[in-house]
């Protein structure tokens, strides 16, 4: 069953096919929310958040063949969202270990779910401003085409260039840059 | 070495390598490459950063995410799912509430624990109300029995 067919029966109350969306999508837009934010704890509720708006929106939804554009706009926006809201500054580094563990108490699945050594890359890639992180990660995750980015994050297609153009080319800088001092 | 060619393939080496050039730019650019060191590094560079990109880890949903959207399913899809469902829900829900200040007004404070759920029948009248009025029939009880 195609997303656009699923889209149609969630408008009618289906919860069978808002399952079946869930667990087609989850883990794409899991890892895109999370990469854009830097938190596991925030990315899963950002991600449940996402598709209870999918849902709310089952009605209203009339972007036949574009779903993954339209999922993921809404996954952008509210990524972006929660990184403003908590005031994260474009250029400083957002600390997951320090923000998962800010409620106290350890969580049963601490010791499996310890954020793992970051990456340099990755580690640059929290670094970008959110708008280029958010283009890169459609480009180089999703494998979007810069005409489908162009209509996720309701930009023009030469934009979105610019946007990947500016942010590879930080990340290339810091990859060669600190390659031999790491 | 060329230098408007140099700048131009700075300026477009990912749409280059992303394959988003018209023909004729691309066979331009892979042209000067193969005549520019400078430039064949760059490219460089930027294969290596795609390689490096492709190899991180995807990270994965702490749990499965449709547990926490399936228990708000029937809420975040509103209204108007099944009109004759919808009606008696409402009713049902109208007469809980009704039912449950009667129990409270009898049992005093000890029923008095459940204005959320109150309030979240108030708020939505939703498919869920069924699952809030059997929550006030059990707290009814409980606050009769202890
Ligand atoms: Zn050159």
């Amino acid at each position: 069953m195609t997303d656009d067919e699923l889209m149609e029966r969630i408008a009618r109350g289906d919860a069978g096919a808002a399952r079946i969306l869930v667990e087609r999508w989850e883990r794409p837009v899991f890892a895109f929310v999370e990469r854009m934010v830097g938190s596991r704890e925030e990315a899963q509720d950002l991600s449940q958040e996402v598709f209870l708006r999918v849902c709310a929106s089952a009605r209203r939804y009339d972007r036949k063949g574009r779903f993954r554009s339209w999922l993921f706009r809404i996954a952008g926006n509210l990524a972006r969202t929660s990184l403003r809201r908590r005031k994260i500054l474009r250029w400083v580094p957002f600390r997951p270990e320090i923000h998962d563990r800010k409620g106290g108490g350890a969580r049963p699945d601490d010791g499996v779910e310890r954020e793992e050594e970051r990456s340099r890359v990755r580690a640059a890639l929290e670094r970008l401003p959110a708008r280029q992180r958010q283009a890169v990660l459609l480009r180089r995750f999703e494998e979007m085409s810069y005409r489908e980015i162009a209509s996720t994050m309701k930009i023009s297609v030469a934009a979105v260039e610019s946007l990947l153009q500016r942010a590879m080319k930080a990340l290339r800088a810091e990859l060669s840059g600190n390659g031999e001092a790491g | 070495m060329n230098r408007v060619e140099c700048r131009r393939l700075e300026e477009r080496i990912e749409a280059l390598l992303d394959g988003e050039l018209a023909d004729a730019e691309q066979a331009a650019l892979v042209r000067h490459i193969g005549s520019c060191e400078k430039c064949a590094a760059v490219r460089a560079g930027a294969k290596r950063l795609h390689a490096a990109l492709a190899a991180e880890k995807r990270p994965e949903p702490l749990r499965p995410v449709w547990a926490a959207v399936g228990d708000r399913f029937d809420r975040a899809i509103g209204p108007r799912a099944s009109t004759a469902f919808r009606l008696a829900a409402t009713f049902a829900a109208a007469a809980g509430i009704i039912l449950g200040l009667f129990i409270g007004s009898l049992t005093g404070p000890s029923a008095a624990g459940n204005e959320g759920t109150w309030s979240d029948i108030g708020s939505t009248l939703g498919a869920e109300s069924g699952t809030s009025l059997d929550e006030i029939y059990l707290s009814g009880f409980d606050g009769e029995s202890s």
